[in-house]
Parts: structure tokens; sequence; C-alpha cells
């Protein structure tokens, strides 16, 4: 089903000086269609959560969007608890299950860096900060120095 | 040595910043010229009214708007800079790290009418200047419900701009 043999020019991301550096394992032939335009108006914390209305960050100077109820910290504990808020429990991985959403969080040295959502049809998709975001195969593909790797997983029922 | 009073209105026009001109009055005559050429044009001016030999004599006595056109370049150059540099990152709070953001945050209130100059420039795209905004004015104008709707967000910032007096 994957059928780039190269980026496509919509995917404005494999053009940025550093992509390689960053995302050292991601391969066109890894990655999907459907590419949406970058944007800075969701991040990909945001579209894990199903949500291209407002970008997630808990920061402190109060200017994003943060779940409330829970502590404005770059903490692994206060991101799962954001998700816990539209009702993702942790799990043990990303197999997919039917009539199961599941999301992932990427650490790198404890800390959140990335989340992606898994499809129905076993791939998932990831929002590359203010750029486009894409499905890919796996999730090692974005794993590298930027995002870190897959840290904790999440599920919960289709609703 | 002759005291002229010059560049005196010198501004960025915050409702076209994107031209990147600046307005300047040398001994009354007006001139409008990029920040790159700003200083080749006002030399040039001077020498136009005043001849070679005079311009070699005049002090600047009021050359704060000139400061003014050169931090705006300063400005505009960290705005490329920090775009360039900031890749996929995924969080705001590495963004503002880096240290293109880190100079336009230093640069204080001075940047406060070029960000929102930005902003507005922006429109239906604001990018990520909240985080500056909030810190240099110690302010936070953007409502709860608004937070994270980057528009909304961009809205309430250039309100808080006019009544402040910044726009």
């Amino acid at each position: 089903m994957f059928k780039w043999a190269q980026w496509p020019p919509e995917f404005t991301l494999a053009t940025t000086a550093d992509f390689g550096r960053d995302f050292p394992n991601l391969r066109p032939h890894l990655c999907e269609n459907d590419v949406s335009p970058g944007t800075h108006s969701y991040n990909c914390i945001a579209w894990a959560a199903s949500d291209t209305t407002a970008w997630w960050e808990p920061d402190p100077l109060y200017q994003y969007y943060w779940p409330d109820g829970v502590m404005r910290d770059y903490t692994l504990s206060a991101y799962i608890s954001a998700f816990r808020t539209i009702g993702y429990e942790l799990c043990d991985d990303g197999t997919p299950e039917s009539n199961v959403e599941k999301i992932v969080i990427f650490t790198l040295g404890g800390r959140p860096k990335h989340a992606a959502r898994l499809l129905q049809d076993g791939n998932w998709t990831s929002k590359f900060g203010d750029f486009e975001d894409i499905k890919h195969a796996d999730l090692d593909c974005v794993s590298g120095p930027l995002y870190g790797s897959a840290h904790r997983f999440m599920k919960r029922p289709v609703s | 040595m002759p005291n002229i009073e010059c560049i005196s209105t010198c501004k960025i026009d915050p409702a076209i910043p994107w031209v990147e001109s600046t307005y300047g009055t040398v001994a009354g005559e007006d001139f409008v010229a990029t920040c790159d050429e700003f200083e080749d044009e006002r030399r040039g001016l001077l020498e136009r009214i005043f001849g070679q030999d005079d311009f070699a004599n005049i002090e600047f006595v009021t050359d704060a708007p000139a400061v003014h056109a050169v931090q705006y370049a300063k400005f505009k150059d960290l705005v490329r800079q920090w775009r360039n540099e900031r890749g996929a990152k995924s969080s705001v709070a590495e963004m503002v790290m880096l240290p293109s953001y880190q100079k336009i945050m230093a640069m204080g209130p001075d940047a406060v009418p070029f960000i929102l100059a930005e902003l507005k420039a922006e429109g239906d795209a604001p990018d990520h200047w909240f985080w500056a905004l909030a810190a240099i004015a110690y302010e936070n104008p953007v409502p709860s419900q608004s937070r994270g709707r980057l528009t909304e967000m961009a809205k309430a910032w250039i309100e808080w701009g006019h009544k402040a007096g910044y726009v």
C-alpha cells in the first residue's frame, strides 16, 4: 500500500536542512499519501488526540490549550493525564484491536517529544511540528534524535 | 559644526511591515527606503541637501528612529533564522529555546511592535509569537477558551497591542 518512491513535494518537511539528521529512519516507502498541509494550528499531541482546532501544550504562560485540571508540566505523567481526559488509558502495546483507538507517546530522556495515533488499517499517523502529517508503517521510522522513541501506549474504545 | 534634526519621523509602518520600508525625514525632506538601503538613502539625501563638504560636518542629534530601523532589520533576520532552525519540533517550549528566538525576546519591549506587526501580517496563519509576547509584556490577554487556537490568540494579542498603544 505504500507507494512513495520518493518524497512528494507537498511533504515539505523532507526539504528542510535537518530532516535527515532528525529522522534518520524515515523513508518514502514506509509512508503513505494523505499529506495534510503544514499548519501552526495544531501539533502532534493534538493530532494524536484527534483535535485539529488547537495546539496542545502545557506551557507555563497559559497561552496554549491544555486540558483543565491537568498539571502544566512537560512530564510524561502530565501528558498521560492529558490523554486520560479524553478517555485514554495505558495499555501494553500498539497492536491493533477492533473497536479500540490507540495512541503512543514518544519520549527522549524521559521527556515527551511526540505522539502518534494508530489508524484502523494498522498504520500510524503523525503530525510533524508545524509541518505536515503523514501515515507511516511503523513507529521506528519516526524515532530518532528529535522525537526519541515510542514509550507509552494508551487506548480507548472507539466512540 | 551644525546640528541637523534628521530622521525624526522615521518608522516601520505596522500596516505593511513585510515591505520592510522605513519612512524618514531629513531636515524636513521625506524619504522612503528599505531597511537595507536605509543608511545609504539617508546619507545620499543629506549629501544632496547639504553638499559633500557640509555633510562631513553634520552632527546627528536625533538618531533614535535610525536605531529603530536597524532593530527592525535585526528582528526580521532573527525571524528568518528561527524559521529555518526550528525543524519539526512539536513543542513551542523547544522552539523558543533556539538562540534566534531568545535574541528576539532579549530585545524586550522594543520587539513588541515588530512582533505584533508580524502577527497582523500572518493573518489566519499566525506563528508562535505568543510566548515572546507573554514573557516580555508580562500579560496574558488570551481568554481561557482561546488557548491553543492560534487565530483567536493572535486576535487577543493584537487587541491588547491597540489598547497598550503598540499598534
